[in-house]
């Protein structure tokens, strides 16, 4: 399993928007196995949606996100934990633990209807203006 | 110090400061050195969406958010310099994932003695603003497409999804309401932006011909087939391939289609085996695919293939509130395109067009404008300008002569009096507009002009 996180210092970067470094950790089982950065483009949304895709990550692990990017990642089978705030390291230990989800890893404002999001392309979606076949 | 008569005591304004900071409209928070948040105001609360109990005591990049935390801190900016900064236009994101345009204004907190003891940030939502900027500059397009309009916006709202999913997707929609312009967003905004974008028009060739177009043919399958050539289906591996006209392919093809989408293969004319195709397939149709199944020309079990994602565009006439933003933005285009300077449209002419059904479309709205800017180099398109059939007081009737004429216009009647004036000798008609006997001809059954039973060839001039 390849999972990636933007890093700002020792801490999550607070917007994946605007980050500008992605660690990439692998595991093999709960064993981290290799980790490397990955730069960030700037720029338009689509440039960091290739370069997540070009580096194989399978779960990625975040701060704050807008909505298109995190739409188009898991358009693309990327499994996305938005909204997550403090130390990379203990982020890292919580996705082992299942603990994810504890409040002290998200984002003030975010506990509300919290989400893990599934990897997946949407297949059927609905339209504006859509008729059912 | 004692305040002078009139003048509220420190005393009071510390008592009071949590109801001043509330009384604002704009977001503010300050932070200790430690950059945690100390106060958070009733307007941040609004703005972020973040209850002032969860944002006090958090780290401030932690509630804020926003697009220049990592990479240009602007408090952190001024505690360097100690320089404020004033009304620097930023995002921040939400817990709803929205990106908040806002500016923001920075300063540094000191105590008596001059030590930094924090700092304060104030922030403005300019979402309302770059509404009303977007609307005065009618910057309304999407992927290239224009259109404000509540239909419009709808499927710009679905296309990034639709786009990332890679399903197949059905375009419906009127002749000249953009498929074509849709299809290429879908593929722009999809990961296979950086593969081939591959057209075939299934209208606009024979069956056989159209059959090999889409699959190839391999050396040998038929006579002149002398080396391997590959289809549109083939060229489009691992990007996307736009079936245009799908309701007009001929019942064998559509067999052919229909295979393609299941089994994600090809079969080569005069080939043996099959081939593998990852193309992601967009399909356009003005007919209404349902009315071609229900009268049998269209197969069912393709239908329901092709049916996956289903756009429908509206045509101008359900959208009439999207034709000054066209209008405009072709004014911009031929302006740039003809090195001309037409300052748009009045409001007479606009409201012709916008009165008009179009039954050609956006299209057909471009070519309106295109051909008013034939004669003109400057000034406003007027009513005039516009083709005799959009203006009532002519009835659409063909009478051209009381206002400017196209050059279409022109060169008919230029045709037609030097016909006339050679007495409907065709080659002397040529020779006197100086253009080829045959140019003339064509152009004489182009434009529709009768000749009379006896012309100049038996009574030459």
């Amino acid at each position: 399993m390849r999972v990636a996180i933007p890093v700002w210092g020792s801490r999550v970067s607070p917007v994946f928007d605007a980050a500008g470094l992605l660690l990439v950790v692998d595991y093999a089982g709960d064993r981290e196995v290799k980790r490397h950065l990955v730069e960030l483009p700037t720029g338009p949304l689509s440039g960091l949606v290739n370069t997540v895709l070009a580096s194989r990550t399978e779960e990625l692990l975040c701060g704050a996100i807008s909505r298109p990017l995190l739409d188009m990642l898991q358009g693309e089978g990327i499994s996305v934990t938005p909204f997550l705030a403090g130390e990379v390291e203990c982020l890292l230990e919580a996705r082992l633990g299942g603990r994810l989800a504890d409040p002290c890893y998200l984002m003030p404002g975010c506990c509300r209807g919290r989400r893990h999001r599934q990897r997946g392309r949407g297949g059927h979606h609905r339209t504006a203006g859509r008729k059912e076949p | 110090m004692t305040p002078a008569p009139g003048e509220l005591s420190a005393e009071f304004l510390e008592e009071h400061a949590a109801t001043i900071l509330d009384s604002t409209a704009d977001g503010i928070f300050t932070v200790d050195p430690r950059w945690k948040i100390t106060s958070f105001n009733h307007a941040a609360e609004r703005i972020t969406g973040i209850p002032r109990d969860e944002a006090l005591g958090r780290t401030c990049c932690d509630v804020f958010r926003a697009s220049i935390c990592e990479a240009d801190c602007a408090l952190r900016r001024t505690i360097d310099t100690g320089e404020p900064v004033v009304g620097k236009a930023v995002y921040i994101v939400d817990a709803q994932g929205r990106r908040i345009p806002i500016s923001i204004s920075t300063a540094v907190l000191r105590d008596e003695q001059g030590r930094f003891r924090g700092g304060v940030e104030t922030f403005r939502d300019l979402t309302l603003i770059q509404e009303l900027r977007k609307e005065l500059s009618g910057q309304y397009s999407f992927a290239d497409i224009i259109g404000k309009s509540h239909r419009m916006q709808d499927l710009f709202a679905v296309l990034p999804q639709i786009a990332v999913s890679g399903s197949t997707t059905l375009i419906e929609g009127e002749t000249g309401t953009g498929k074509e312009l849709f299809a290429r967003a879908v593929h722009s905004l999809s990961s296979r932006r950086s593969g081939p974008f591959v057209v075939a028009n299934c209208a606009a060739l024979p069956e056989t011909l159209l059959e090999s177009e889409l699959f190839g043919f391999k050396r040998g399958a038929f006579t002149g087939a002398h080396k391997d050539k590959p289809g549109r289906f083939a060229l489009a591996r691992g990007g996307t391939i736009f079936l245009d006209e799908v309701g007009d392919m001929a019942p064998a093809l559509q067999v052919r289609l229909l295979r393609v989408l299941q089994e994600k293969t090809i079969e080569p004319l005069g080939g043996t085996g099959v081939e593998e195709t990852d193309a992601r397939v967009v399909l356009a149709t003005n007919r209404s695919l349902e009315d071609l199944v229900a009268r049998g020309e269209f197969r069912e079990d393709l239908f329901y293939r092709v049916n996956v994602v289903r756009l429908e565009l509206p045509p101008l006439r359900e959208r009439r509130e999207d034709i000054p933003l066209l209008v405009e933005h072709f004014v911009d285009r031929f302006n740039r395109l003809q090195e001309k300077d037409v300052g748009g449209i009045s409001p007479e002419a606009m409201a012709l067009l916008v009165g008009h059904d179009f039954p050609g479309n956006v299209r057909e709205l471009e070519n309106l404008v295109e051909r008013a800017f034939v004669l003109k180099r400057g000034g406003v398109i007027e009513p005039a300008d516009l083709p005799p059939a959009l203006r009532p007081e002519e009835g659409g009737g063909e009478d051209v002569a009381s206002g400017p004429l196209s050059l279409r216009d022109l060169e008919r009647q230029a045709i037609v009096a030097a016909l006339e004036r050679n007495r409907w000798h065709r080659l002397a008609a040529a020779e006197e507009l100086g253009i080829h006997k045959t140019t003339l001809f064509r152009k004489i059954a182009a434009y529709g002009i009768e000749l009379p039973s006896t012309d100049g060839r038996s009574h030459p001039r």
